[in-house]
């Protein structure tokens, strides 16, 4: 079931990529994919492109497949781990969702961050109190790392 | 002390013009269009007046704050007003004394005042003024004439106001290119006067520059052109401005030419749809992997006025990027464009561009239409030819099978019935089915 739905999905990318977003398994093993992001262009990651790591459950698509930034970017909903806060891929999961969906929502976290419910709170501070300073440093880490 | 009420509205001598376009003590920045007049004593105060100036109905007409300030002209200083200028603004104005009165004793800054009286006249002013004594018959029929010597088959359509053109351009490549002109109230007025030498007697509006803003499906837009209305230098302003318009887009036919040959031959994934405007494109290269072009529209077919990025997993992604790295230096043809460059260099085509457009998402698929579980994605599923379990909320379908496994992995099953029960995968409404297994 699991690999079959990977198998799907993976087609349905190819025919229909989701926008700024591209994503594929890394080898031959179909539960272990990358997927690329480009930062979105009315956010400070603009013209970074951001890697991310997939690994699907093997009782995917009931459980939330586990992703994570291999790129550093400075977001108060992502961690130096790469580890992001999203819900859809915690509680909020729900098997009708795609990589494709969940790729849309991590690029428009990157629009519109969410920092009443951080994993950074020092960014988030930030991003509350000095939105010029943090969209500048958010710009500075672009291109010391996604560019 | 209550602030002594002094708003009052009196008629602005007809003859009197502003003295002087300056801004006085940094109350105004050099944007605003106050104008500073001298000190006339009116209303028996020592006093500075900063006048607005707004259209209504086509005539411009003035409308000045008198103050009479306590500590110089910031904000809240301020400590007198008066409002007076046109009849007609003063009766429109009338409402607002009040307002204006309370704003000036609180934190607002004179010049956001005045700022927001020029909006406010500019507000209540039809914005393509159809004044009696203007009609734009005088300004078609230049216009028109002046069409002649460029083919009346340009225009392409026009305002009631004749002040915004849309007009065809032609680039050297015969390409058309429909352009929007707008015109400044200068050029429009300046073409007027030239129609009527008598009006307004003296011929002053001949060495007046005029404007006209130019745009389209353009990746760079043309600063707005001016024009002198001079009739030695332009006799058919509107000839000059789409002369100007001709060559903005002949300088762009390589562009042109590039984004055709892109379109036409290549899978562009985003922007969905075709346009000359965009600089950045992603192309299709295999179902896993995409390229991200992004073009310099003033160099479009050098190497250096290219960017390249993959987009895909690591694996499927890495012999291309390996192959763009160690060749696009020395192999890029400037005569060839950049598609072609890409495709000697990648050894790959792109992907053929998509024909069937419109629709989009998870469902497309190339056969007649089946209905796919909202959870494998897929139609048939052992033993179940399609799905069978049905959302009442959503009308979403699932195979039995599926929802099942979805459902359990919540507690709440109903032991009686052997009903499970959980929220729906597509809208979270409650949803049930038979526990089989």
């Amino acid at each position: 079931m699991a690999l079959k739905r990977i198998n799907k999905e993976l087609q349905d990318l190819g025919k229909d990529p989701p926008a700024n977003c591209s994503a594929g398994p890394i080898g031959d093993d179909m539960f272990h994919w990358q997927a690329t992001i480009m930062g979105p262009s009315d956010s400070p990651y603009a013209g970074g492109v951001y890697f991310l790591n997939i690994t699907f459950p093997s009782d995917y698509p009931f459980k939330p497949p586990k992703v994570n930034f291999t790129t550093r970017i400075y977001h108060c909903n992502i961690n130096s781990n790469g580890s992001i806060c999203l819900d859809i891929l915690k509680d909020q999961w729900s098997p009708a969702l795609t990589i494709s969906k969940v790729l849309l929502s991590i690029s428009s976290l990157l629009t519109d961050a969410n920092p009443d419910d951080p994993l950074v709170p020092e960014i988030a501070h930030l991003y509350k109190t000095d939105r010029t300073r943090h969209d500048a440093v958010a710009r500075e880490w672009t291109q010391k790392y996604a560019m | 002390m209550s602030v002594e009420r002094c708003l009052f509205l009196s008629r602005l001598p007809p003859s009197e013009s502003p003295v002087a376009a300056v801004s006085p003590r940094g109350a105004l920045n050099g944007q605003a269009r106050g104008t500073k007049r001298a000190a006339d004593g009116e209303g028996g105060c020592r006093s500075e007046d900063f006048c607005v100036h707004g259209m209504l109905e086509g005539r411009e007409l003035e409308v000045c704050l008198h103050l009479r300030a306590a500590d110089g002209m910031r904000g809240g200083g301020v400590r007198c007003v008066g409002v007076y200028g046109d009849e007609r603004l003063a009766d429109i104005l009338k409402d607002r004394e009040e307002d204006l009165e309370q704003r000036l004793r609180g934190r607002d800054g004179l010049d956001n005042i005045l700022h927001e009286l020029e909006s406010t006249l500019d507000r209540i002013s039809p914005p393509n003024p159809p004044a009696p004594e203007r009609s734009p018959v005088l300004l078609m029929s230049r216009i028109l004439s002046d069409l002649e010597s460029l083919g009346q088959h340009r225009l392409v359509s026009v305002t009631p106001g004749w002040d915004k053109l849309q007009v065809l351009v032609e680039d050297s490549s015969g390409r058309s290119h429909e352009l929007r002109v707008q015109y400044s109230p200068q050029f429009i007025q300046a073409i007027e006067e030239e129609q009527q030498p008598s009006a307004g007697g003296v011929s002053r509006t001949w060495t007046r520059a005029i404007a006209a803003e130019i745009s389209g499906d353009l990746p760079i837009l043309p600063n707005p052109i001016t024009v002198t209305a001079k009739p030695d230098v332009c006799v058919h302003p509107l000839a000059c401005v789409y002369r100007h318009a001709v060559g903005f887009v002949d300088g762009l036919s390589g562009w042109f030419d590039v984004c055709d040959d892109i379109h036409r031959h290549a899978r562009v994934i985003e922007p969905k749809k075709a346009s000359y405007a965009p600089l950045r494109r992603r192309l299709g290269l295999t179902s896993e992997v995409s390229l991200m072009l992004t073009l310099d529209p003033r160099n479009p077919k050098s190497v250096n006025g290219q960017h390249v990025g993959f987009m895909g997993s690591e694996a499927a992604r890495k012999p291309f990027e390996r192959a763009y790295e160690s060749a696009h230096r020395d192999r890029w043809d400037p005569q060839i464009g950049p598609r072609r460059n890409l495709e000697a260099i990648l050894q790959h085509h792109f992907m053929p561009p998509d024909t069937h457009t419109g629709e989009q998402g998870m469902d497309v698929s190339d056969g007649p239409k089946e209905v796919t579980c909202g959870i494998c994605y897929g139609s048939q599923l052992e033993g179940e030819a399609q799905p069978s379990a049905v959302c009442r909320s959503c009308g979403g379908a699932f195979h039995h099978k599926c929802l099942e496994e979805w459902l359990n992995s919540f507690v709440n099953v109903d032991a009686i019935d052997g009903r499970l029960e959980g929220p729906c995968p597509v809208c979270e409404q409650p949803v049930t089915c038979l526990a089989r297994s």
